[in-house]
Formats: structure tokens, sequence, C-alpha cells
């Protein structure tokens, strides 16, 4: 899941300013999940900005998945009164409407973090990369790339220190899960195998992004 | 002299002692308040039956030793000796003097939360908690009403095993094991070596159906000292937690004995826990003495459809009917609406009873919606203290309101007795639980001192009733009862702002008194981080505060208004003052 956190409400406050209709605009998906971005957090926020004394007209609305066109399509009245939309949806979200909507002003409302999973209510963490290549089959299902602070290969670090990382003493050192979990497994010969530089043109090191699946793929019309 | 009729009472708590009282003249009473021996001590405290059975066994031990003998689920017989109880105890159903009492007598009794305090703290096994090192009970306090707090009391049990290795035994008498998860959980701790005791088996009804009724209670587990078998002749029923399939059921037995005027058996509102808090779901026999044929016909009905139903006596053994009780607060109910939930599992991680599950939604597949299915409330369970509404990041839980007979929103005036002016024309809204807070603030409002009142949808008193008063008037303070602290959420107090109310005030119960376990703490929490954004929206942090008090905690409740009032006047000078100062500056420019 996509996790996001509310801007500091000076920056929202900065970026609306001059503005006079805005729509502050939700999501159903991740950012509703991850409390950022929820019809709560819709309503919290424009309670706030009206609080302020912000002289615009704010509205507030939510969509189902703002990253799906037929749900942005939703919203064309709505946007059609409004002069800014202040999307709590993720990146994505964001830019949807951006460019579904190109003569409209969309500013994010929220900071989009990480891929991860909810450690316990209104708790998350980082599980995710997105790097194109997934290697976890080799690490018993613990990610290097996402979890060890410098992506290491070939780990641990001299720093790993009683489980824990150098760069942050809170987290847990992946490889030290990486190890456990391979000992668990009755697979730490795997460590012993040097893995060769990896391929990150799959990541972003190769520019954006983007697939095809050919059988899927609609008729251009 | 004659013979007066014998009754057994069933029923310790709050119902129990209050029918007592009223039974008590007319019949030779048996007062079941444990299933060993009843006593008629209408002043004593309710007592929880584990906790006496665990100190009976106590003092009757010399130096504090004791013997326990218990059977496991397997049937094997174990037996486990050492010296010192603990007694962790559902928090809300704890009596301070109850536990004040018992630590006079000597003996190391410990709150729920000071076992957790001290279990916090992590000491090493006989190092700095030698207490603990050879036996800990941990009292599950059973009932349908306390789901979360059994949970939490094996919970505890299993901690003090793995992280202190003594012994700890979990007493219960019906435990909640209506969810799955404490079902596990007890399995859990079976297997872990723990002993789990249980109290009191079910009452059974013996005999035919002719009178007298014989009631009989046999454990297993029980010294034989304490099994009872007692004759009387009618069973009186005082529970203040039978869920409302169950008291309709009575009802509806009585009802079918058709000699039973409706007025002998109804349904009363008994007032529990600090002695104003209205519970509804109590029986009580009216006109006693003169009905004792029609109440003995429905009394015989009852049984028999307890009989019929397979039962042991099932009315008085709330816990094995259902799993869970009903509680929702009296006509509200609280209801998901399948089509925002974004099945984040927020509800069902907050919710304290447990009473959130997940069921397929037709409606989401009608919309070609992402998942089919969504949380839904299970009402049996539910007490209707709407955590779950005040986290629901999708706003997908609402509040439904049918024939709402709960207390109303009323309003009061503050008295500016030094005639300062403190806070004069301003406005505070007050979320006050309806156990606590609430209460509180009708004490406030009905002390001489209030200017005046106005309740529910009454008409405020024309202003020649006020007498020589508005003038003293300071603010106008508004009180909406919440079912629990933790249902208001940063959005209510907001809208209250955003309506013109100049401060927020929540007044929840004491930390350890939550009836919905943590709903005071979450409510503190979320308001906490409100005073940053409150800020950044020009308005001063503590325009919002959370308090923690008792019904008759009036002091404190005065004292959160008056600090309350004093620092809005303060930033009001404050800000006069800043602005007087801008306005000099732009003078001094020009």
């Amino acid at each position: 899941m996509i996790i996001a956190r509310r801007k500091p409400l000076e920056e929202i406050e900065k970026m609306l300013a001059g503005h006079r209709r805005v729509l502050v605009l939700g999501c159903r998906g991740c950012a509703t999940v991850c409390m950022a971005g929820g019809e709560r957090e819709v309503k919290e926020v424009a309670s706030l900005l009206r609080l302020k004394g912000n002289s615009a007209k704010i509205k507030e609305g939510i969509l189902e998945r703002q990253c799906e066109w037929e749900f942005i399509e939703q919203i064309q009245k709505e946007v059609q009164e409004a002069d800014a939309v202040l999307s709590l949806a993720c990146g994505i979200g964001v830019q949807a409407l951006a460019e579904r909507y190109p003569d409209l002003a969309v500013y994010p409302g929220v900071d989009t973090s990480f891929l991860g999973l909810p450690l316990r209510s209104g708790a998350w963490a980082e599980r995710c990369l997105a790097c194109g290549n997934c290697i976890l089959d080799r690490t018993g299902g613990v990610c290097p790339i996402a979890r060890c602070a410098k992506n290491l290969l070939n780990g641990p670090c001299g720093g790993s220190q009683g489980g824990k990382c150098e760069i942050n003493p809170q987290t847990d050192c992946a490889w030290q899960l990486i190890y456990d979990r391979l000992s668990r497994l009755g697979r730490l010969d795997w460590l012993t195998e040097i893995q060769p530089p990896r391929d990150w043109s799959r990541g972003r090191d190769g520019g954006p992004r983007s697939f095809v699946r050919e059988d899927w793929e609609e008729e251009v019309k | 002299m004659e013979e007066k009729i014998r009754v057994i009472l069933v029923g310790e708590g709050e119902a129990g002692r209050q029918a007592a009282r009223r039974l008590a003249p007319f019949c030779s009473l048996t007062w079941l308040q444990w299933a060993d021996k009843g006593d008629l001590d209408g002043e004593g405290e309710r007592a929880d039956y584990a906790a006496i059975k665990a100190l009976d066994l106590l003092s009757r031990t010399e130096d504090g030793d004791f013997e326990v003998v218990a059977e496991t689920a397997e049937g094997e017989k174990k037996q486990a000796a050492g010296k010192i109880a603990v007694f962790a105890f559902a928090p809300q159903r704890a009596m301070p003097s109850y536990w004040r009492e018992q630590q006079e007598r000597g003996l190391p009794v410990l709150s729920l939360l000071q076992l957790e305090e001290k279990l916090e703290q992590k000491p090493r096994a006989g190092a700095s908690f030698p207490s603990l090192s050879r036996w800990a009970f941990v009292l599950g306090r059973g009932g349908i009403e306390d789901a979360a707090s059994t949970r939490k009391a094996l919970q505890l049990a299993q901690k003090l095993v793995s992280e202190l290795q003594c012994q700890a035994a979990v007493f219960y008498q019906q435990l909640s094991i209506g969810r799955d998860n404490n079902e596990r959980l007890l399995d859990s701790l079976k297997s872990q070596g723990i002993l789990v005791v249980r109290c009191r088996s079910p009452l059974q009804v013996i005999g035919s159906g002719d009178s007298p009724v014989h009631l009989q209670a046999e454990d297993a587990a029980l010294p034989a000292s304490c099994r009872i078998n007692m004759e009387a002749d009618f069973i009186a029923v005082a529970e203040d937690y039978m869920p409302s399939p169950r008291r309709k059921a009575v009802l509806k037995a009585a009802e079918r004995g058709s000699l039973l005027p409706p007025v002998l058996l109804r349904e009363e509102i008994f007032y529990c826990g600090n002695g104003e808090t209205p519970l509804r779901g109590v029986f009580w026999i009216e006109n006693w003495p003169e009905a004792a044929e029609s109440f003995s016909v429905m009394l015989e009905n009852v049984c028999a459809c307890i009989r019929a139903q397979g039962r042991i006596c099932d009315p008085l053994n709330t816990a094995a009917n259902s799993g869970m009780g009903t509680k929702a607060g009296p006509g509200r109910e609280l209801q998901v609406d399948a089509l925002r939930c974004s099945l984040c599992l927020t509800c069902f991680r907050v919710c304290p009873h447990g009473a959130v599950y997940f069921k397929e939604a037709a409606e989401r597949r009608q919309q070609g919606m992402l998942y089919n299915c969504a949380a839904a409330i299970n009402r049996e369970i539910c007490w209707g203290c709407g955590i779950c509404r005040s986290e629901c990041p999708a706003e997908a839980i609402q509040e439904v309101v049918k024939d709402f007979s709960g207390p109303e929103e009323m309003r009061f005036f503050w008295p500016d007795r030094k005639k300062t002016g403190l806070g004069r024309g301003k406005k505070i809204v007050v979320f006050g639980c309806r156990r606590s807070g609430y209460l509180a603030a009708r004490r406030l409002a009905e002390q001489p001192s209030a200017v005046w009142r106005e309740e529910g949808k009454n008409k405020p008193e024309t202003e020649s009733a006020l007498g020589e008063k508005p003038q003293l008037a300071a603010a106008e303070i508004v009180v909406k009862p919440v079912d629990c602290a933790g249902s208001v959420d940063r959005l209510m107090v907001l809208r209250e702002l955003e309506k013109g109310a100049d401060g927020v005030l929540i007044w929840s119960c004491h930390q350890e008194a939550c009836q919905h376990l943590w709903g005071n703490q979450r409510a503190k929490k979320r308001i906490g981080s409100l005073a940053p954004l409150l800020k950044w929206a020009g308005r001063q942090e503590n325009t919002v505060a959370a308090v923690a008090l008792a019904a008759q905690d009036l002091r404190k409740a005065e004292e959160s208004i008056n600090r309350l009032l004093a620092d809005i006047d303060i930033h009001a000078a404050r800000e006069g003052d800043a602005s007087d100062h801008s306005a000099k500056e732009a003078a001094g420019r020009n």
C-alpha cells in the first residue's frame, strides 16, 4: 500500500494563497487507509483552513480512487466550480488530476512517502522500493533494497550492531533479519554466494518506467 | 410468625443489591453473591466472585500459603501452591474501597493497571519483584460486559509467565470467550501451563418443574465446601447486563404464563457503578407479597422455558447465552456504510469489545468497487461507545438514533461570582462521557451558583425568572453527552469551534475507569494532537482540553472551566495587544 502523510498546514496554506474557490479532494484508496487523505482528513483540513480564516470558498470532495480515469471523470462539475484542487491522494492521484484537467491548479496535500504496511493501527513501515527486479527469493523474504539503509546486496555492513542499523538504531538491520530467516529455513549456505552487481535499468535508474501487457491492452482508438 | 417465602436472588451487581433491599422485608432471602453463601449486606461493596474465591483461599491458609487444585481442559487435575497472590482486576469494575480493605488485611493487591505498569518495567524474576516469583493470580473478570478486560487479563497472565517466569492462574467466573480471540488465547494459556480456574459453574435448576425450585452449582474445580445446593420457592433474577434477546425470552416466557399481569415483570432502569449511571435490563418484581402466586407461575414458566431450550438456567448465565452482551447506548446504534468502508481495519483494531467483523457487501460488488466485503458491527456485542466511529478514516461509521431515550444536550451559564468579567460572553462546549463528565455537568448545573439551565428541548426559563442573576453570568456552557470520551474525534471539536465555540472541553472518566478500556486515553491523545493544528489556525493551543474526572469531581470540573476561561481571556488580551501594537507600528510608518 502507498503510505503518505499530510503536508504541514503552513505549506498547504502557501500553495493555496490567492485562490478563491478551493476543492479539497480525498481518495478512498491507500490515502484513506494510511489516514492521510480519507474523508475524515478532507473534512479536517477543510475545517482547519476555514478556522484559520482562509478567504477562499472551501469545498470538500472524495473519489473512489484518484488514480483511475473513470473515477476522476466523476468530479467534472466540482472541478469547473473550483480554481484549485488540493488533492489528498498520493502523487499518482495528483498527477492524474493534473493530466485530466490541464487548466486546473492541482496541489498535493500529502507527502507520498513509501510503499509499506501498518505495523499496528497508526504506525507504518516501508517494505518495498518498487525497484523492478525482485530478489526476495534469495533473501528469505526480507528486502535488502528497501530495508537496508545502504541497499546492500551482499550484507551486512560493518555497522550492524546487535541486530540494529548504524544509520538508525531504531531500525532492524535488514541483513540480520535475512540471516535469521535463512537460518530458520536452513538455507544459510545461500549467503555464501556473492550477488553480482544488479541491473538497475529496471529500477529508477532506467528513467520513468511503464509497461504493456499485450494480452490485456486495449486497442488505441 | 408467618413463614417467609424463600427466595434465591441471583445477581450480585448493583441490580442485585437494589433488588435485595426491596425483597428483604418480604422474604427469606438468600443472595448469591458468589456460589458459596449469600450475605445480605446492602452496604457492602459489590465483590467479584473470583476475587472473593481467591481471597478466601488465601485467608484460610497460614502465612499466606495456599493451595489450589484445578482441572485443566483435558480433565487432568493440577495442583499448585504458592505464597503471594496478585489480583488484577477489570479496570472499570474495580472498587477502590474493596481493594483498600484487602490491602489493610495485608494481602498484596494490585490493580490491572498497576500490574501492567510493573510489567512495563520488565523486572527480572526474583529481583525487584520477588513477590511475583512464585505465584500470580490474574483474575479475568468474566461476564459479558468485560470482553476486552478479560482479554487483557489473559494477556497479562501470558506476560507474567513469559517475562517474569512466575506461575500464573486465571480465575474466572464467566469468561467472555465468545470472541474467537479470547478462546484462542485461553487455549494458548492452557498449553503454556497457566492454570485456568473456573470459580463458578452455571447454576442448575433442578426438579421436574414443581415448586420448590432447586438450585445447584457444582464445579469440579471448587472445594466441596464451596458447592451449593439450595432450595427455594422462587428465584429472583437481577441482572443488569442481560442481552436484550434473553430479556425478551424471559418476558415472553412470563407472558405465556398468561396469569401474570405485565406490571409484575418489567424492565427497569437501575443506577449502577457510581450510583448515577442508568442501566437497562433489570428485572424487578413489583408488589411482591400480593403477587406471590402469579410470580410463582411466572417463574415456573421461566424455568420450563429454560429447560425446554436445553440450557442450564440461562437467564442467569448471560455469558453462556450469546457469548457477549449487548450494550449499545440507549436508542443509538452504530452502522457501517459498506460503500464508504475502505477496509482499513482500523475499527477492527480499535474496538475495545471485539464487535467488528467483516462480511460480504453485495452493494459494493454492484458498484464495481475494489473489495466486495466491508466492516460490520455485531449489535449483540457492540456497546455503542463510538470509538470506531471517531477513528474511521473513511467516515464510514455512522450513529443512527432510534427512539433515543438517553441523556440530552444541556446548557447552563457559568457564574461570574467575582464579577471580574472573566470569560463573559464566551461559549464553551463540553463533551461529557455519560458515565462521568456528563453526570458531573448535571450536578454543576444543579448547583445554586449556576445561573440557569436549559435541558433538552425545553425552552429556557423566562428572563424574569432569572432574578438578579443574569449579570453574574460569565460563559455559556453547552454540555453534550457522549457514550465514551473516545467517541469525540478531532472533527467534532473543529466543527464546534467553527460554529463559534470559544473552547471545547472533553470530560472523560479516569484513566483506569473507562468502560471501554481505552476510550478516554485515545481521546486524550487525539485532543493533544489537535493543539499544534489549532495553533496554526491562530487559535490558542489550550482552547481544547481533555480532563479526566469522576461524576462527583465537581471541583475538578469547575477548575477546568475556570482554567479554560482564563486561558481564553489571556489569549484574547494578547491578541488585542498584538493588534494594538501592529496598528501603532503601521501608524508610525505612515
